[in-house]
């Protein structure tokens, strides 16, 4: 951690990263006890109403809070894309250093499969995940674990043969430690960096096909805000409330700028050659 | 950096696909649809999808239905009825031939008739036939049908899609090739985008100017829009997206023409359930209805508000929209009486029509405040007619319009999917399928509305617009809806 803070001196881009990275997650968590109206709330009388000191910046076509539903929304798209990061760098890891351990038929042929997926796109294999167990907030989390599984596994498999092959892999061997023993105590530890410098990418990436599967009507359900799908429901408004568009494509791509940033800020600050 | 540069390349890709050349080929026709039909024939499936499609362009029936709602002569050219109003002798027209070039004779209505009305018959409009009791050829072109007791709408019944005339030889294979005797044939159906259909050549009437016609689906309201704007599709009959009319009538390259439908949009509610099943909590329910704002927020505030089954523009009609007004402390307090006061959860189960689905997402706020915790879940067509309105009936509220002109009777149906088990209105609707005298039919119509609203069987929302875009230049396309079909056969390029 204190390395992380000496990194981000050094490194005024991910310094920027961690504080916009820490507003987010203040307003994220802010947004879940409390947002300035119910952010479902529909209320006609009071549509497309110009930003005023009881809305912040105003109401969309329901006459719902646009600060509250963006709020809202952002809070559900980074918790979906973390959740879903997280649970694709888990099992994608777990495969990684099991093929570079095993590296028979069976671990070759566990790659070749990685390799297919990842030729993939994350977005076309997040709709037939969304196709095949229709929409909803579960179906999008799996959508990103699908996507994300095979970004990590061949990560994970490449940086843990370069730790396989090191000398004090060779000497814990020799030492008679067994091969789970090493995988757990040399191989993750030392490719953990790698891994949560991936993680924070993919992070932007997720937050992408949130957004993108909530814009098709394939994530978060009504009356729950999403980011993707204010988007979607504002296009024929855009002639008359442009705002409707521009706020919550504003907030979208400031969140994907941050885990965008926090990736590169992280692989400079953790990576010892990038370093020279 | 990797995101970034997919970003600029999707980017690209979009900039070089946008400005197309709007070409328009006089004599073709791109029509969009919301929803695509789960198979092509009318005279066994309920599905307005298949109507709008097939109707009048490829399938005929004896009579037609015109813009107005009026019945006309088709494929029988003329007809007597005996004195009595029991008999009609139908006089078909010379010269038809069906799009597989066989001829058009008498035994094709007999079969239609008697399939339609047989044990067998899997026709969605099955009352239609009900009353007929023989039908005989007594010539090649002449057909004498003979009815139990009369019928004051037999002549308009005749001209439904239920009643389009198809041949025994192609009945078995008319879901996915349709043979018809209409101006239009079948070409191919691309499944999940388009149905063609071409001028028939041999057609026995005018030839319309309109060489070949496209159906597309679209449900998305606005997928719609940017289909129309990139020429894609040159008429939407009922658009979904009624906020872009104001832009649209400014736009000299659009049209928009707004007119009626026989469409009542009702909020269903499943009474096969708990607590759906008593009537306090169905009146809560329509108490927590804001119809004015509904109406707003799914079609513009274009629709005609309803209290009651029943079209607001018919003469006969009742504004029964007072009787249970938006009030959400009654709201409360009828739940609360019905010992359901800590609220319920529901399933609100919408199709995907852009209507329903922004009506599905008001009213879902609406009922939060009254405690009823309702989820939504869209469905495809065919997934929702075969699991909401038909058997398991699962559901507990689902948004829908209801087509078909004088269809309020179907809720004395035991098997509809409303499930209302009520003895009077059965009875009240028996004697109204007996009645002959106009005066006596409308009393007992306006008897039936007053029931459906005092029972709030339904929350009755209102009259779906019809809201068409299309293309300045075409001309002939209905205005208003009086039966579910897109009629292109008068379309044209001026």
């Amino acid at each position: 951690m204190s390395g992380v803070l000496r990194a981000a001196r050094a490194n005024p881009a991910l310094a920027a990263a961690l504080l916009l990275g820490l507003l987010l997650l203040a307003v994220c968590l802010l947004a879940t006890v409390w947002t300035p109206h119910a952010p479902g709330r529909i209320n006609m009388r009071l549509r497309f109403a110009p930003p005023s000191d009881v809305h912040w910046l105003g109401t969309d076509h329901f006459g719902r809070d646009l600060a509250s539903m963006m709020m809202r929304g952002a809070r559900n798209t980074v918790a979906i894309a973390l959740s879903g990061v997280l649970a694709g760098a888990v099992p994608g890891v777990a495969v990684g250093i099991w093929a570079a351990a095993r590296q028979g038929l069976a671990g070759r042929a566990v790659m070749r499969v990685v390799d297919f997926l990842i030729a993939f796109p994350a977005v076309l294999a997040a709709v037939v995940v969304a196709a095949v167990m229709g929409p909803g907030l579960g179906t999008a989390v799996v959508a990103i674990a699908v996507a994300s599984v095979p970004v990590f596994a061949r990560l994970a498999r490449v940086a843990a043969l370069e730790v396989l092959a090191r000398d004090f892999v060779a000497a814990s061997r020799a030492a008679g430690r067994g091969e789970g023993w090493i995988l757990v105590s040399h191989v993750l530890p030392n490719i953990a960096g790698l891994v949560l410098v991936q993680a924070a990418s993919q992070l932007a990436v997720a937050a992408l096909i949130e957004a993108g599967l909530s814009f098709l009507g394939l994530g978060m359900q009504p009356p729950e805000p999403s980011l993707g799908r204010m988007l979607a429901d504002s296009q024929t408004h855009l002639s008359r409330a442009p705002q409707l568009a521009l706020y919550p494509g504003a907030l979208l791509a400031l969140i994907v700028l941050c885990f965008s940033m926090l990736g590169d800020g992280l692989r400079d600050a953790l990576d010892p050659r990038g370093r020279a | 950096m990797q995101i970034a540069r997919r970003t600029m390349l999707l980017l690209g890709a979009a900039a070089l696909a946008a400005p197309r050349a709007l070409a328009q080929p006089r004599d073709s026709l791109v029509v969009g649809n919301p929803v695509e039909p789960p198979h092509l024939d009318p005279t066994t499936h309920v599905a307005g999808s298949i109507r709008e499609v097939v109707y009048a362009n490829l399938y005929q029936g004896l009579t037609l239905i015109d813009e107005q709602g009026q019945p006309y002569p088709c494929l029988a050219e003329r007809w007597d009825v005996s004195p009595d109003n029991l008999a009609y002798t139908f006089h078909l027209r010379r010269g038809v031939t069906f799009h597989d070039g066989r001829p058009f004779t008498s035994a094709d209505v007999v079969f239609t008739l008697d399939r339609a009305r047989g044990p067998q018959s899997t026709n969605a409009n099955k009352r239609l036939f009900e009353t007929i009791a023989s039908v005989e050829a007594t010539g090649p072109h002449t057909v004498r049908v003979t009815l139990s007791r009369p019928v004051g709408s037999f002549l308009y019944d005749m001209g439904s899609a239920d009643a389009a005339i198809v041949s025994e030889a192609t009945a078995a294979t008319n879901t996915t090739n349709p043979i018809g005797t209409g101006p239009f044939r079948f070409v191919r159906w691309v499944r999940g985008d388009r149905v063609e259909l071409d001028r028939y050549p041999q057609y026995w009437g005018e030839a319309p100017r309109i060489a070949r016609v496209t159906f597309r689906f679209i449900s998305d309201a606005q997928a719609q829009a940017a289909a129309l704007r990139s020429g894609d599709v040159h008429v939407f009959p009922t658009f979904g997206a009624p906020e872009l009319f104001e832009e649209l009538r400014r736009d000299p390259n659009f049209e928009v023409l707004l007119g009626l439908t026989e469409g009542e949009v009702i909020l269903a509610m499943n009474h096969r359930r708990r607590p759906l099943n008593d009537v306090r909590v169905r009146r809560a329910v329509t108490h927590a209805l804001d119809r004015q704002a509904i109406n707003e927020g799914a079609v513009g505030g274009y629709g005609r508000l309803i209290g009651t089954h029943y079209p607001p523009h018919y003469p006969d009609a009742l504004d029964l929209t007072g009787m249970y007004p938006h009030d959400v402390n009654r709201a409360r307090a009828l739940l609360r009486e019905a010992g359901v006061g800590s609220g319920f959860q529901a399933r609100l189960i919408l199709p995907p029509f852009p209507y329903a689905r922004r009506a599905g997402e008001i009213v879902q706020a609406m009922l939060a405040e009254v405690g009823i915790r309702a989820t939504i879940q869209v469905y495809q067509g065919p997934q929702w007619l075969s699991e909401v309105f038909r058997p398991p009936y699962d559901y507990d509220f689902t948004i829908i319009a209801h087509t078909e002109p004088f269809d309020f009777p179907n809720y004395a149906r035991p098997d509809w999917y409303i499930g209302w088990e009520n003895q009077a209105y059965r009875d009240l609707i028996e004697r109204w399928f007996r009645a002959v005298d106009p005066a006596e039919r409308s009393a007992l119509a306006q008897q039936a509305q007053r029931m459906l609203a005092e029972e709030c069987v339904a929350g009755f929302l209102f009259q779906l617009p019809k809201t068409g875009v299309q293309r300045r230049g075409l001309t002939g396309m209905w205005r208003n809806s009086p039966v579910q079909a897109n009629d292109v056969t008068r379309a044209a390029w001026s």
